[in-house]
């Protein structure tokens, strides 16, 4: 058995590379863990574009982790062979969240198992109504400890059952923020971003169609000349405008790197539906804005402070206030940010982080013997693991 | 004489079913100057030479069934060997599939053979009158010189170390019932006063790996000991088995549990480990060796009176001698067939056989049943894939039910009713003729594939008996054989 603590990441959906990323790194640079990713078999799967292998390839380099593919409970559990703190990144008792969940399920006592909230609505955490129509008002974890971004007065989906797991330690991805001054200025184009998998865009009605419309009747507005007038971000796990092969008008251009990658401080202003690439949005400082459906069916009250934008003319308004005087929108991005607590002070969520890898580490001799106490230890021969 | 065991797959033979039960009888049934050949399904058409007794196992579909009128027609003894209970829950609609096949069987089959007294009540229950004989599963090794040596360093060592070391083996999931790691997971709680009186427990569990769930994995980890798990293959059964103390062999009493066999009892007790049973009695014909308590296992441990121990060897061998004797076994099932005699010979051509087919159907026991020259009749829920040589099409109820025959079987019609045909059209290339077609209706083929699934399940229960009805019309006598393959409580009804 590995004498030295681990740090294991469940690695399920392609989003959850963009949460995790920023552990990984303190993982190993400043804790010296013997960093694990554990792949689900399933995310090969849904990497349709090849993108995120390559990332986890990447990620894994520069982290001196291993890389393993799980393709059943058995296996992983073969695989959690040592100590130490286990992660993921959407972990829940929903069905898309199994794969994780049932390795929590099995993982042995000498393993404290950290779920970290992945959204700004999240399963678990804070449902919107669409949320609470499809999954129900609340959901439950697997997990010992839960990590949320905003103070525990606003994680109102947590289920009584996990109220003593919450810790805050605010959004991962504030860790990975552009920091450098970006170079050059001109005209920048604006940022679209569709997540027209999720339930909020069909939970209360088909509202996709509607979006699709707006989108192109604003890109043919706005269309100048320039290229490309407008960047379009499908939802790295849903890639709707994609996968459903909706035509795009030619002064778009899509815009799929990872979050970590993409300086969103290059665009003019960004607009999307209910998501957390919002926060993402503000966290850049750029004008930002909330599509609303025009029958206002869908719950937008989470973001209810920053501007809303339904018909193209209130996009196009909303566009050219945006080149013309982007300070104007400052106020409305405070105003959001203060009102849930949410924690963006870089140095804050790594001192909150940081606690949490110090206390495993404190404490790795005594989750090394609880391995003895009990549980299941699983044996799987080298050959019937996947290469 | 010659054997021919019909299993379902070449894969099967390296099932534990398999393994016990026939690979161990064929090197013997050789040495007493018989042959035994273990046959694929699949393989079995093609066969030049059956032999005089064909027995067919776990092939759960209409193939079997063709196979064996087709033996019985032939004259041979036809055999149906049953281990596993998938019969007597007559409450449970997702068995249907199960008893249809069972109910056609039993018609062809001239004897059974059971591998506990329990699935003989089961066939006995069902056709009083056949012969049934229950051969239990064999053992392979008795080990009566190693077992000495073997059981006293066993006790030594767990006397020694205060550890037992404590064994399950086994298919730990069905797809029906709750069996193996559930029943570990139900009971494993006994052994918790061990460790209150010092004892260590050292488990390993042996199983499939379809059965590693997270259900069970996460309930296996609750239980009052370490499990150590692996995937099970027949060395590291034999090697768990010789290591261990003990074997833990929870039972529940559903009827699919109850009727299992003696087998892994045996396999334990064969290898010197002790057996602690939970649950239901199924090892009651073995109770002076085994425990149904793990806290006087180790009374008896500590007091150095092992149930299992070398002084109380020649009660085990009496046991195994009776239980679990290959040559014995063999010896008994031999006299069996013997007893049945030859079958009636039955006269070539006195009776029709016809092969119906349900809502869904094997395309291999179509062939077959063309190729021994049955009808091959579709019902209205048929898939229309195959070339039926006669289709019924329309429903029952309002005896709107209508029969084509195809033209190649027009000429095996009675006389009478060849006056009745009229020109249909033609269906997958082949020409069809109506029978009792009503002169002024306009007919045509019923498409039942896209009607909602109650109204097929409500029309499906009368459709066997007018289907015989009606072929008996046209063919004469017709012996009926029923093809179902769903997994939906498709049941054809008692009378059929």
């Amino acid at each position: 058995m590995n004498t030295q603590p681990q740090a294991v990441f469940l690695i399920n959906l392609v989003q959850d590379v963009n949460i995790l990323r920023p552990l990984i790194v303190m993982a190993d640079r400043d804790f010296g863990f013997d960093v694990r990713l554990m792949v689900s078999s399933l995310f090969e799967g849904r990497d349709s574009s090849g993108i995120w292998q390559r990332e986890l390839k990447e990620i894994a380099q520069e982290s001196s982790a291993r890389i393993d593919v799980f393709k059943s409970e058995f296996e992983a559990l073969a695989l959690l062979d040592g100590h130490g703190l286990l992660f993921a990144g959407s972990e829940s008792h929903l069905r898309g969240h199994a794969p994780c969940h049932d390795v929590f399920r099995v993982a042995p006592a000498s393993y404290l198992r950290v779920t970290l909230q992945h959204g700004f609505e999240c399963v678990g955490f804070r449902h919107s109504e669409a949320h609470k129509l499809a999954h129900g008002p609340t959901a439950s974890f697997a997990a010992d400890m839960v990590c949320a971004w905003f103070r525990a007065e606003h994680v109102d989906a947590l289920s009584p059952s996990q109220r003593g797991k919450l810790i805050v330690t605010g959004p991962s991805a504030v860790l990975q923020q552009f920091r450098d001054p970006l170079p050059g200025s001109g005209k920048r184009p604006g940022l679209i971003c569709e997540n027209l998998h999720s339930v909020r865009l069909s939970a209360m009605g088909d509202m996709k169609a509607e979006f699709v419309d707006v989108f192109s009747a604003f890109c043919a507005a706005v269309d100048d000349g320039t290229q490309p007038a407008v960047c379009l971000r499908p939802h790295p796990g849903g890639q709707y405008m994609l996968r459903n092969k909706v035509p795009l008008p030619a002064n778009v251009e899509v815009e799929n790197a990872p979050m970590y990658r993409l300086d969103m401080r290059r665009f003019s202003y960004g607009i999307s539906a209910p998501s957390s690439v919002l926060l993402d949005m503000v966290l850049a400082g750029i004008p930002t804005a909330v599509w609303r459906d025009r029958a206002g069916r869908m719950d937008t009250d989470n973001y209810a402070d920053l501007p809303g934008v339904s018909t193209v003319e209130e996009w196009v308004a909303f566009a050219r206030q945006a080149q013309d005087d982007p300070g104007s929108f400052a106020e409305a991005r405070e105003a959001f940010l203060a009102r849930f607590g949410l924690l963006t002070d870089p140095g804050e969520v790594h001192r909150r982080y940081a606690g949490l890898f110090a206390m495993a580490l404190r404490n790795a001799p005594q989750l090394a013997t609880a391995r003895d106490l009990g549980g299941v230890v699983a044996v799987v021969p080298a050959s019937a693991l996947p290469a | 004489m010659k054997f021919t065991f019909v299993i379902p797959s070449r894969e099967f033979l390296a099932s534990a079913g398999a393994r016990i039960r026939y690979l161990r009888m064929v090197s013997l049934m050789k040495e007493s100057g018989h042959v035994l050949d273990l046959v694929p399904i699949e393989e079995f058409g093609k066969l030049a030479d059956p032999g005089q007794v064909v027995v067919f196992s776990k092939c759960f579909d209409a193939r079997a069934i063709v196979f064996a009128a087709r033996c019985r027609a032939e004259n041979r003894l036809v055999g149906i060997d049953l281990f596993d209970d998938y019969f007597s829950q007559t409450e449970d609609s997702r068995m249907t599939v199960y008893r249809t096949w069972l109910t056609q069987m039993l018609k062809h089959g001239h004897f059974a053979i059971c591998s506990t007294p329990r699935m003989s009540d089961i066939v006995h229950a069902l056709c009083p009158q056949m012969p049934v004989h229950v051969f239990n599963d064999p053992a392979t090794d008795l080990r009566l010189d190693a077992l000495p040596a073997l059981l006293k360093a066993k006790r030594e060592r767990a006397l020694r170390d205060r550890t037992i070391s404590l064994g399950w083996f086994g298919i730990g999931d069905n797809p029906f019932f709750s069996v193996g790691l559930e029943d570990v997971n139900a009971f494993g709680a006994q052994f918790a006063p061990l460790t209150a009186r010092g004892w260590t427990i050292e488990c390993t569990v042996l199983t499939n790996a379809r059965a590693l769930d997270a259900n069970r994995l996460a309930a296996l980890g609750r239980l009052p000991f370490p499990v150590r798990v692996e995937l099970w293959s027949e060395e590291r059964e034999t090697e768990l088995l010789l290591d261990s103390l003990c074997c833990f062999l929870p039972v529940n009493a559903q009827p699919f549990s109850i009727a299992k066999s003696l087998n892994r009892a045996v396999s334990a007790l064969t290898c010197g480990s002790q057996v602690v049973w939970a649950g239901y009695p199924l090892y009651g014909r073995l109770d002076e060796l085994i425990y149904a308590d793990p806290v006087s296992l180790i009374d008896d441990l500590e007091r150095g009176h092992l149930r299992l121990s070398p002084e109380r060897l020649p009660l085990y061998s009496t046991l195994m001698e009776k239980l679990a004797s290959l040559d014995v076994e063999v010896e008994r099932l031999l006299t069996f067939v013997a007893g049945i005699g030859q079958p009636g010979a039955v006269a070539p051509g006195s009776i029709v056989r016809a092969l119906v087919h349900g809502h869904q159907t094997n395309g291999d026991a179509h062939k077959a049943a063309r190729k021994a020259r049955m009808l091959s009749v579709a019902t209205p829920f048929a898939p229309s894939t195959l070339t039926y040589d006669v289709i019924f099409t329309g429903r029952v109820a309002g005896g709107d039910l209508q029969m084509l025959v195809a033209e190649p079987v027009c000429e095996r019609m009675r006389p009478e009713a060849a006056d009745k045909m009229r020109p249909f059209g033609t269906i997958q290339k082949v020409r069809y003729f109506a029978i009792d077609w009503p002169e002024n209706r306009v007919m045509a083929l019923q498409d039942w594939s896209t009607a909602a699934l109650p109204e097929v399940l409500a029309a499906y229960r009368g459709i066997f008996p007018a289907v015989h009805h009606r072929l008996e019309k046209v063919f004469g006598p017709v012996e009926m054989m029923i093809s179902e393959s769903s997994r939906l409580p498709f049941d054809p009804g008692a009378q059929a």
